[in-house]
């Protein structure tokens, strides 16, 4: 009994935990070969249809949600880092205000998606119809998912920053370092590893992206916002009969995300190396 | 750095934070605003912040018997009429019930089961230990967009399907949540619990007693974070419920929204309703939240 | 004190979430009505919503009352499921554990849930239906030919009973026609006339507008800039954002030419009419200049409701809701789409007939069929026409003092009949796929006319594009028709 106790001990997180992700894929790869229907089931065998289909067909928009979403991704990393490393270091200097601030600039992390989305589908209306053409919608919606979380990374690069030991700034001013070369030479190099834990956050956050598309957008103007999350969702939900096909999305989209964080994980470990 | 030029340095950080701030509370005062507008408000003056009634501008015109905007059609509405009709006719308030309900029920199942898992991987010796605890972490590779379609289908062969099972079972655990705990656990001296062991305390005793009271912190944090995403989950209950009883907040403000063409200021007041909540939560935990974003951003 | 206040706060907190939650509904009512329970529990699901028309909410109260009233052993539970979320949770709801019984569908599903086999034929209920009162019967012969043929397989398998006949229509600012009619002896023209020969500022004549050229010009004519060229009213107004084959279909329909062919398996529209259809639209909006710009947030209706375009497209059933939404502005009229120039000389659109079906989970179907038989009943009919300004797809409707009554008091009904008689039947197969296709490229077209016409645009022209999004339309009808074969061929051999 003794010895069955530790495995009666993680059963239940463990089970849900691989049940609802390699079980759950698992069922799925044996979808994507079949033609699926949310109501009717599993129809026929389709071998590698779905796959081809989502690959090479006319009338198949997985690269180009996926270039849609891979430019949303670059959008939003850039952004959110731009906006909250100086964000911290203003907050970092507005001392006493520093809760105050650090309260306003955290709403939107509280504040369900689909509230922020209603309220910028008019925002974005208002200023200016951001919304209205293919060239700006997309950008519109990297603003808000930088808007939304550009407090709640600052209050990740603040803790980052209160890491940082004063001497290090203090030997610089000895040097005759300037604000922006202790910046340059002392923060960002002592900031790296939140840098890279806020970027590869985002990165995985806004792969996401469903909320604000499905609400604001449907994929639209010209297409120019149809993401991933939406294709796979509108196959697999609205679409009679393509469950299968959208099963198959969804393991191309693994296999992406696989290959993309591999790739990362090897040049973020090589560089560490080279640093030591 | 000469204390005068760095006076001056605060003095120019408090403007762009005060700048900064106006952008990030501005899209909640226009949300507040058009809430309390009338529909021919809303569309005659969609950005003013201020319903049109109630500015002094056109007070004053309608004091001078003046043509002014409280002589439109519905100027009589009282300033809450909106948050009256979303709730008598879009239930709002039963969605938030369920929203709450959910996201206590996932956050207490989600602080069990992974403290459990969480204190055996850190605590005890069996064997594929290690191994288990791998392939548990694995699973924070897979990212939610390409599980949407797979945990649909098992739900759906389970039979779970529209129930609440369904809706609150994958959430009842996470890798996440063990790796924070089994991290603070690991944290603890393992003298404590030799003492309390010597004391007589069984693994439970051990627990409750040692191991809980001193991670404080961390569960704190797992459990705010589990409220706040269960809260706002969408995509899983849009495609698991269809019984409009079971909605939570979510999914019923983007129906809301799907029904309502027209009527903006009834589903600014629902959307109201739906963040104060949260907001109000925040405000009462956000020493603890705060500390737990910190903690969580250290540990890379 | 301050800890007892707390606490006390949080129990009402806590009390008022259970009161409410959807988890212990069941229990707070049985508790707070001591009213006996009825045996048999009628799931009811539609897409008019309380939510967003308190008017829904009294149809449907209505309804319950009578017809619980006359079945004291059915208790009917309504759902409201918006109309875009409609095919995705009855998709899921059918495999869960709380299906409808009887539902609304839009012509859009019906044939599509049916071959999905999601419906419950109905011929046996239609046979058998001699046994009901006759004032209960539901047979063909009631119906307006234009209602009852949606409603059926091509094997003549019933799934559905009409409880709406619909049709689109242009509908008109009044106010806006009725001023510039005091100059204009073109725009006087549109009106009725009393039978004394006065002209009837309340109605617009059926086939008021006599072809595009004249739409054009009347539309000009309705356009009012200011000294800087922005469009102060519009004479029409076109909404850009994912219209696609909802707002297109009507011209092309008026212009001899159809969306899809009849048995659902070709897309049609990029026929020579479909380009010419297409073209007109564009032209309207960046050539005529009679449109406001396209704007995503503003709607073509509230555009409409504000006043600020002389006309729209729309359903015939619109009406008390735009008079709901400006507080009793009811000075609107409605006509059919005049003929395109390779149309037959005769006033179009595309009519429909939304229907209640009982699906194939369904546990009591002697309940479902009485509740479809009283909702398609004459009485159903002036129920939908008294609380949401409706009217019917009964032949015996249109008799009725009560409707006559209704057409005196909104003169914008007097059209309504008319129009839904003159249109082609709507017929989509798969269409939230066939949008999903085809809307984009209805939408580039509409926003980058200027560009596509001097060659600089994504597709080479009108032609091109329409005939890229019919190829696409045709391979989701191919993978479609093919996936219909496999589950008819799984259920013949179950």
């Amino acid at each position: 009994m003794q010895k069955l106790l530790p495995y009666l001990y993680i059963a239940p997180a463990f089970v849900v935990t691989i049940v609802f992700s390699f079980v759950s894929m698992g069922i799925s790869l044996w979808a994507s070969f079949y033609h699926y229907d949310a109501f009717a089931g599993a129809a026929a065998f389709a071998g590698l249809d779905n796959y081809r289909r989502a690959l090479f067909a006319d009338d198949s928009y997985f690269w180009l949600s996926l270039r849609n979403t891979a430019f949303y991704v670059a959008m939003s990393v850039v952004g959110v880092v731009i906006t909250a490393l100086p964000l911290a270091l203003l907050c970092q200097r507005a001392e006493r205000f520093q809760a105050l601030f650090r309260t306003l600039y955290f709403l939107p992390s509280i504040t369900p998606g689909v509230v922020l989305a209603l309220v910028f589908y008019h925002l974005f209306g208002v200023w200016g119809q951001l919304l209205d053409n293919a060239w700006t919608a997309l950008p519109a919606l990297a603003i808000l998912g930088i808007w939304s979380g550009a407090g709640y990374n600052m209050v990740i690069f603040l803790a980052g920053l209160t890491e940082i030991p004063r001497h290090f700034y203090e030997a610089a001013e000895i040097d005759g370092a300037n604000r922006w070369q202790q910046f340059r030479h002392v923060t960002i190099p002592l900031l790296r590893n939140t840098l890279v834990f806020v970027s590869v956050m985002t990165i995985i956050g806004s792969f996401q992206v469903f909320t604000s598309v499905y609400i604001m957008t449907q994929g639209g103007p010209e297409r120019s916002t149809e993401v991933i999350a939406y294709t796979i969702f509108v196959n697999a939900f609205a679409i009679a009969g393509q469950m299968g096909y959208a099963s198959a999305l969804a393991w191309l989209l693994f296999a992406v995300v696989f290959v993309f964080v591999f790739i990362q994980m090897r040049v973020f470990q090589s560089r560490r190396i080279y640093d030591e | 750095m000469s204390s005068v030029s760095k006076r001056r340095g605060t003095r120019w950080a408090l403007v762009a934070m005060i700048l900064g701030a106006i952008v990030m509370v501005y899209p909640y005062a226009f949300m507040i605003g058009s809430s309390l507008k009338t529909r021919k408000e809303f569309a005659e003056a969609r950005s003013s912040l201020i319903p049109p009634r109630y500015q002094p501008a056109e007070v004053l015109a309608h004091l001078h018997g003046e043509d002014s905007a409280r002589d439109w059609p519905g100027a009589d509405w009282p300033v809450y009429q909106n948050y009256v009709d979303a709730i008598r006719y879009g239930q709002v308030d039963r969605y938030l019930a369920n929203s709450f309900i959910y996201a206590v029920l996932i956050t207490a199942a989600q602080l069990f089961f992974n403290v459990l898992a969480a204190y055996a991987f850190a605590r005890m010796h069996f064997a594929g230990r290690d191994l288990l605890f791998t392939l548990l972490l694995s699973t924070m590779m897979v990212p939610p967009a390409v599980l949407l379609v797979p945990n649909f289908m098992v739900v759906r062969d389970l039979g779970l399907v529209d129930t609440l099972w369904g809706i609150l079972l994958p959430g009842f655990a996470g890798a996440f949540g063990v790796f924070l705990l089994r991290q603070a656990f690991l944290n603890i001296p393992a003298e404590l619990e030799q003492a309390a062991r010597i004391d007589g305390c069984g693994s439970w005793g051990i627990l409750l007693n040692v191991i809980l009271p001193l991670s404080k912190p961390a569960l704190i944090t797992l459990g705010l974070f589990t409220f706040m995403g269960s809260w706002n989950m969408f995509e899983w209950p849009l495609v698991v419920l269809s019984n409009q009883d079971y909605y939570p907040l979510t999914v019923g403000l983007s129906f809301f929204r799907a029904e309502t063409s027209s009527d903006w200021p009834r589903i600014f007041a629902a959307s109201v309703m739906g963040a104060a909540p949260l907001i109000a939560l925040f405000l009462l935990a956000q020493r603890y939240l705060v500390g737990g974003i910190s903690l969580s951003g250290m540990k890379t | 004190m301050m800890r007892l206040a707390l606490s006390a706060l949080c129990l009402c907190l806590l009390t008022g979430v259970l009161l409410r939650a959807g988890l212990t509904r069941a229990l707070v009512d049985d508790l707070l009505t001591n009213e006996q329970k009825r045996p048999v529990t009628l799931r009811v699901w539609d897409w008019w919503s309380p939510s967003a028309n308190e008017e829904y909410g009294q149809y449907f109260a209505e309804i319950e009352r009578r017809f619980e009233a006359q079945n004291p052993d059915v208790d009917v539970v309504y759902q409201i499921v918006p109309f875009g979320n409609y095919v995705q949770k009855l998709s899921t709801a059918m495999v869960g554990n709380a299906p409808p019984d009887v539902f609304q569908s839009s012509v859009y599903w019906a044939e599509g849930f049916y071959q999905r086999g999601m419906l419950r034929p109905l011929d046996d209920l239609l046979e058998q239906n001699g046994h009901a009162p006759p004032q209960l019967q539901v047979t063909e012969e009631r119906f307006l030919p234009s209602a009852w043929r949606h409603n059926h397989g091509e094997d003549g398998t019933v799934f559905g009973i009409p409880q709406i006949i619909d049709a689109q229509c242009l509908i008109w600012n009044l106010d806006i026609l009725q001023k510039a009619a005091q100059t204009d002896e073109e725009i006087r023209a549109l009106f009725a006339r009393h039978p004394d020969g006065r002209i009837d500022y309340a109605r617009l004549r059926f086939d008021a507008v006599r072809n595009w050229d004249h739409f054009r010009r009347l539309t000009q004519k309705l356009t009012v800039r200011d000294e800087s060229g922005q469009i102060e009213q519009a004479g029409f107004v076109i909404n850009a954002y994912g219209g696609g084959a909802g707002m297109f279909s009507p011209w092309l329909a008026a212009n001899g030419g159809r969306y899809q062919d009849a048995a659902g398996t070709r897309a049609h529209f990029a026929s020579p009419q479909g380009v010419e259809a297409m073209r007109f639209m564009a032209q309207l909006y960046w050539e005529d200049g009679v449109c406001p710009p396209f704007r995503r947030q503003i709607s073509d209706t509230e555009l409409f409701q504000e006043g600020h375009v002389a006309s729209m497209v729309a359903g015939t059933w619109s009406g008390k809701d735009l008079m709901r939404n400006t507080l009793g502005w009811d000075h609107f009229g409605k006509t059919a789409f005049p003929p395109g120039p390779s149309g037959l000389d005769v006033q179009k659109t595309m009519t429909w007939g939304n229907m209640l079906v009982i699906t194939e989970r369904c546990t009591n179907v002697d309940a479902a069929w009485r509740y479809v038989q009283f909702v398609c009943s004459l009485e159903g009919n002036l129920i939908r026409s008294q609380t949401l300004g409706y009217n019917g797809p009964r032949r015996d409707f249109y008799d009725t003092e009560q409707w006559q009554r209704a057409m005196a008091e909104r003169p914008y009904l007097s059209n309504v009949k008319e129009i839904c008689l003159a249109g082609d039947k709507l017929r989509h197969t798969e269409i939230i796929a066939v949008n999903h296709q085809a809307n984009p490229v209805i939408e580039t077209l509409l926003l980058r006319f200027p560009e596509i016409q001097a060659g600089r645009g994504p597709y080479a022209g009108i032609e091109e594009a329409l005939r890229v999004a019919e190829r696409n339309v045709n391979g989701v009808f191919d993978r479609y028709n093919e996936q219909v074969a496999r589950w008819q061929q799984r259920r013949g051999s179950n």
